[in-house]
């Protein structure tokens, strides 16, 4: 069976009030929408409180869902995307992640020569752009599916993703000509 | 590439992304993958810390509408442990007389939420930080966290991008034999790797760091061990699919990482004679099984697809 299919079984045991299949769900989602909201935030602790309530409003509105099961990821991640909005007009942009001690510590992922910032590689990219950059890297999602889950078709994501990357493409340079 | 190439690549199709993004030479793409796997990373080392669902809270907070704070009975809260640890007394008499400029927010709960009564909820023992951070899992035991949704770079099948950004998984090789364990500090064999961080490959880095307890007699490779272990079972066992093969080498790496960690621990912990402290030789035993049990998955798993 397929990841969509199994994912669109759990949906359907949900909706019927299955708590195993929710909880399937949530552990599911809870590693992807995280990634997610990681990717939109910057910020690592930021991220997880916009996950946490996007899994609150997930466990609310599961039950009501009537869409396509196997569209169920669309659902989700819009739930995710007004979270982090709502988190941003509310807080603004906290600090990026480069000074974040215990991912660093614990992960340690960041070489000292790349450290400076990997995570606000996107920081200067308008939201949208960002959004659409973070759902095909991080999540892997097509520009179809990019596209149905932010309302606009498939070549309007493509046109943004272009001058995003032209946007990073352009950045880039300046920094590797600085060095 | 030219800006022509990006122009066709971008407009015309997905397939071109991906290996756009799989060409090493190209900066951007590189600087692109390695957002990848810092995202990536980030997020699998949060995940790792967080227990089970806890899906009664999260019910219980979903049907109120309310900040779990409100709903908590104490036993789950969204106040990190620093502000339950303040003085609660402090907090109330500030919210109480209205000093607006103030924010005791725990994070996770929307200002708009958080009213004096809340506030006063805030149960006074220590309890796990949010709903979705349950337990305060131990890497040492922890081996639940093997079935969830690892970071597979992209997520879906269009793999192509999963490659690690800079170098290929080949290059990876235990850090017995790397750079990185020249960085360390030979001086005091029981210390603390410092700056562990092998240029090449993130997603397998060394990730060696001194216990939080002084005291502790757990090697510092410990958790290091237990990362790349799960990272390797998080590749092996992906949530409802089989890996690709591209996955299983990444896995293998990452075994090949912690094996290289448990022989670093043994020589920087053992003496010549191959007599080891207690806590060290049972670590050392519990580390190989685990590897040597993530090996037999990942040959398994070969097997399989």
């Amino acid at each position: 069976m397929k990841r969509t299919d199994e994912e669109a079984d759990l949906v359907l045991r949900a909706r019927e009030g299955s708590q195993s299949a929710l909880t399937d769900l949530l552990t599911i989602y809870r590693a992807r929408v995280l990634r997610f909201c990681i990717g939109r935030m910057g910020n690592v602790d930021a991220a997880e409180d916009a996950t946490q309530e996007t899994l609150v409003a997930m466990v609310g509105a599961v039950a009501r869902f009537r869409g396509d099961p196997t569209k169920f990821s669309s659902f989700v991640f819009g739930i995710a995307s007004n979270k982090v909005s709502m988190a941003q007009r509310a807080g603004g942009r906290r600090a990026v992640l480069t000074n974040d001690v215990d991912v660093l510590d614990q992960a340690n992922v960041e070489a000292p020569d790349r450290g400076d910032g990997r995570l606000s590689l996107l920081d200067g990219l308008p939201a949208r752009q960002r959004e659409i950059l973070v759902l095909r890297l991080v999540e892997g999602m097509s520009a179809d599916e990019v596209g149905a889950l932010l309302g606009m078709s498939a070549g309007a994501v493509r046109v943004m993703q272009h001058r995003a990357l032209a946007t990073l493409r352009a950045h880039v340079a300046v920094k590797g000509g600085a060095r | 590439m030219t800006d022509d190439q990006v122009d066709s690549f971008d407009v015309d199709a997905d397939d071109a992304f991906l290996d756009f993004l799989s060409d090493s030479n190209d900066p951007l793409a590189a600087a692109l993958t390695g957002y990848q796997d810092a995202v990536a990373t980030a997020a699998a080392h949060r995940v790792a810390t967080m227990g089970p669902i806890d899906l009664a809270a999260l019910q219980a907070a979903s049907s109120t509408g309310l900040a779990p704070t409100a709903v908590s009975s104490g036993a789950t809260s969204w106040a990190p442990p620093d502000l339950v640890a303040a003085s609660v007394a402090g907090i109330v008499a500030l919210v109480s007389v209205g000093v607006a400029l103030f924010n005791p927010v725990p994070y996770g709960v929307p200002a708009s939420t958080v009213t004096s009564q809340q506030v006063t909820q805030t149960p006074p023992n220590p309890a796990p930080t949010s709903l979705i951070r349950t337990t305060a899992a131990s890497p040492t035991t922890d081996a639940s966290q093997a079935s969830a949704p690892m970071p597979s770079s992209t997520g879906s099948a269009t793999a192509g991008a999963s490659v690690p950004p800079v170098a290929p998984s080949t290059d990876t090789v235990p850090p017995v034999t790397t750079g990185p364990v020249t960085q360390q500090p030979t001086s005091r064999p029981s210390a603390a790797p410092t700056t562990i961080a092998p240029t090449t490959d993130p997603s397998g880095a060394p990730t060696a760091q001194p216990t939080s307890d002084p005291t502790s007699t757990t090697s510092p490779y410990w958790n290091s061990v237990q990362v790349q272990i799960r990272l390797a079972l998080g590749l092996i066992n992906p949530a409802g699919r089989l890996p690709t093969p591209q996955e299983l080498d990444r896995a293998q790496t990452h075994l090949d990482n912690a094996q290289g960690f448990v022989n670093q621990m043994r020589q920087t912990q053992c003496a010549a004679d191959g007599t080891c402290p207690p806590a060290v030789a049972t670590q050392l035993t519990l580390a190989q099984r685990d590897i040597d049990a993530a090996r037999t998955q990942l040959n398994d798993r070969r097997g399989e697809i």
